[in-house]
């Protein structure tokens, strides 16, 4: 396995590399992969619902959870596998040599050993469950940034513990980016303004998003727009450039350049405006989310300060002594003499004891 | 019943005497309103706030503290017999005061009673330690005495002449040699092979012996109390560790045997001191009423196996067990308290 391979455990005691460095240890592999054009699996693997586990059984079983599962992951891969721990606890492992359908046998093989896990905490076992998200860079050749394969992983990792955990999802490069051009689409098309947009490359449908865009056609123009405007346009555009009239072709080409500019110049201003909108909401849901919090919290604290107080109403009047006088040594007692002296030693004693730990008190005088 | 009552103290109230020992794995009370009450000497608080609102308490003790205690900051403050100061003292110290707290509410006192309180503490126990016991115990009773462990399993025995009292607790075995007067310092020894020892040899032995088992120190010391055995022919020990998270039988038999027995050479050599410097003319009736208490003396076959190994070192000896273990103590710290003069209270108040 990679050098950092034993080395990744936030907590364990003997973290050499932070997790930003595994990442940079990844990277290096991943570039491997790239350079020499071998297929590479990434998976993405967290453990279901960790914090509460941690709420619930504390940092101890966490760790001891992570480390356990690290250890079934690292046996269930290979040596020329890499695995590193993230900050958030997440775990990345990275499969060179590996074809899309052996991340599906190894994904599904970890989360079998990982069932049959148990954990003591507080003397009962627990189990736990792990979501798997995992991306392929199919050849190895695509111009993939490492980023890129780990933000689908991430995709991935995030439907597969959303819909409850103990699974595995696999996201298809291509379904990814479909899919990401398809909410972006979306999105535009929720701010498109009445003229039209000049046409991207997203627009034409190309399989290949990675490729550099062909140049935007320019948009023809708008039909509504009002033809005072547009002669009023021309007028100005030959004034500036200082067009003369058989310059027409010129003066169109010019003109549409300016009318796609300002278009694009009011999108970029609508998705600036709808955006900090957005965050504005957001802000005050955030803070409406921690009123509720402290809130919660408070109402908490007085239920329990109400049991208390409704506890002490009912408390327990204690058990009567069997005695009800100062007693003594019974003088039926055999050893009567014997014991009276042990009394006073023992009384002795103590005496001596709180003249050292008090001594301006002396003996009880 | 008991007539001597010298100063009469306030008539109309009553007096709840308290027997208490304090251990390093249990801390025991036994009270004259007849209230026993027994508690594992861990004491947790929760970790945060939300630990807190979980447990809904502000202080846990005994066996739920160690069922929670990773959600706990976990204290087991009287580790080695007496106050623990080499950690978060401080914390050490009230943890402790509160355990003290609590094993006198355990004993329910009523309000209208004088308490008067007697607690058995190791012999050993430093001038700090037993400010720190006082102090503690202070905030919740009208008068308290000390005096030594093993001396006060022997008077609740009334085994006060040519009696060698072995308490074999969890941090320590203590001996203490009773001729009819009050023990002083060469009457006593103490080691540190008891309870705790057991639990790590034993852990020790199944790590050695069988690697892939997982399991804490809790499950061993589980394990041990339910089939701790010297015997040759002791009954199997046959339990389950998980490997690999699957559960997997074992048999440790020769494994729990053995470190049952690690206990034993030390203890022999004790006595052999003990006895060997002892009046000569008495040492042969020393030799014949040896008495086993605390916890660890529920070892299945340990007299047995003691007296074995004294005819073979020492030529000879009797062992007994104490009829209850768990409150010997106790009730010996009790009945001196029932026995001192209230005169003596008095003036302790
Ligand atoms: N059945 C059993 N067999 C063997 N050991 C036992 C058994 N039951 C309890 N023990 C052990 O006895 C020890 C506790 O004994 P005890 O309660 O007398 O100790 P303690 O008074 O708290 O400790 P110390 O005297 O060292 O302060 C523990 O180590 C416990 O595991
Ligand atoms: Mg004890």
């Amino acid at each position: 396995m990679s050098p950092f391979q034993s080395s990744l455990f936030k907590g364990s005691g003997r973290d050499l590399f932070t997790p930003a460095q595994v990442q940079q240890l990844m990277r290096v592999e991943f570039d491997r992969a790239k350079r020499h054009g071998h297929p590479l699996v990434m998976l993405l693997i967290s453990v279901d619902r960790l914090a509460q586990l941690q709420d619930l059984y504390g940092s101890e079983l966490r760790d001891s959870v992570l480390r356990s599962i690290a250890g079934l992951v690292r046996s269930a891969s290979r040596s020329s596998d890499s695995l590193g721990c993230l900050l958030d606890d997440r775990l990345l492992l990275l499969t060179p040599h590996t074809p899309a359908e052996g991340a599906g046998v190894l994904a599904r093989r970890i989360l079998e050993s990982v069932r049959a896990l148990t954990f003591e905490s507080g003397g009962r076992p627990t189990r736990v469950t792990i979501s798997i998200g995992g991306a392929h860079n199919q050849s190895g050749r695509m111009e993939l940034a490492f980023e890129t394969l780990l933000e689908v992983a991430e995709g991935g990792l995030k439907v597969a513990a959303d819909s409850g955990g103990n699974r595995y999802v696999h996201s298809d490069l291509y379904d990814y980016f479909e899919q990401r051009r398809q909410k972006e689409k979306r999105e535009r098309e929720k701010l498109e303004p009445q003229a039209p947009i000049p046409a991207s490359a997203e627009r034409g449908g190309d399989r290949t998003a990675e490729r550099a865009p062909p140049p935007a056609p320019l948009p023809p123009p708008s039909r509504e727009e009002p033809a005072l405007t547009e002669a009023l346009l021309g007028a100005k555009i030959r004034e500036l450039f200082g067009l003369g009239a058989g310059e027409d072709d010129m003066l169109a080409r010019i003109q549409r350049e300016v009318v796609a500019s300002a278009l694009r110049e009011m999108k970029g201003e609508l998705e600036r405006a709808l955006g900090h909108s957005q965050s504005e909401h957001q802000r005050q849901i955030d803070t409406l989310e921690r009123r509720i919090q402290k809130l919660t919290q408070s109402l908490g604290m007085t239920e329990a300060e109400l049991r208390r107080a409704l506890a002490q109403t009912n408390v327990d009047p204690g058990v009567a002594s069997l005695y009800r006088t100062v007693q003594g040594l019974s003088s039926a007692d055999v050893q009567q003499e014997l014991k009276k002296e042990l009394m006073s030693k023992i009384f002795q004693a103590n005496l001596e004891l709180r003249k050292q730990i008090v001594p301006d008190q002396g003996g009880g005088a | 019943m008991a007539k001597q009552s010298s100063e009469e103290t306030n008539k109309d109230q009553g007096v709840l005497y308290l027997g208490i020992d304090l251990g390093t794995s249990r801390t025991s009370v036994s009270a004259s309103n007849g209230v026993r009450e027994t508690v594992a000497s861990y004491v947790g608080y929760p970790k945060d706030v939300v630990a807190r609102k979980l447990l809904q308490k502000d202080v846990l003790f005994g066996d739920e503290a160690s069922e929670k205690r990773l959600s706990l900051d976990f204290y087991r403050p009287l580790a080695h017999g007496v106050i623990r100061s080499d950690k978060d003292s401080e914390k050490n110290l009230k943890a402790a005061a509160d355990l003290i707290g609590e094993i006198i509410r355990r004993a329910r006192p009523r309000r209208d009673e004088l308490i008067y309180a007697v607690i058995g503490a190791p012999a050993q126990a430093s001038i700090n330690n037993k400010e720190a016991i006082l102090k503690a115990a202070r905030e919740h009773v009208d008068s308290v005495m000390l005096c030594s462990e093993p001396f006060s399993v022997a008077y609740g025995l009334d085994m006060l002449d040519d009696t060698l009292v072995i308490d074999i607790g969890a941090g320590t075995t203590d001996l203490c040699r009773m001729h009819g007067t009050m023990p002083d310092d060469a009457d006593q020894l103490t080691n540190t092979f008891a309870g705790d020892h057991v639990d790590e040899t034993l852990s020790k032995l199944v790590r050695e012996k069988h690697p892939e088992a997982q399991f804490t120190v809790q499950m061993i010391k589980q394990i041990k109390e339910k089939h701790s055995n010297v015997a040759d022919n002791m009954p199997a020990v046959v339990v389950n560790f998980p490997v690999k998270g699957k559960p997997t039988p074992f048999d440790i038999t020769d494994i729990v045997r053995t470190a049952c027995r690690s206990i034993v050479p030390p203890m022999v050599e004790a006595i052999g001191e003990l006895i060997g410097t002892f009046d000569p003319e008495f040492q042969d009736r020393l030799k014949n009423r040896v008495l086993l208490g605390g916890g660890g003396s529920q070892i299945r076959g340990l007299d047995a196996e003691l007296e074995r190994q004294m005819h073979l070192n020492l030529g000879g000896g009797r062992v007994l067990k104490v009829e209850e273990p768990i409150y010997g103590g106790a009730n010996g710290a009790l009945k001196i308290a029932h026995d001192m003069p209230a005169e003596y209270w008095e003036k302790l108040r």
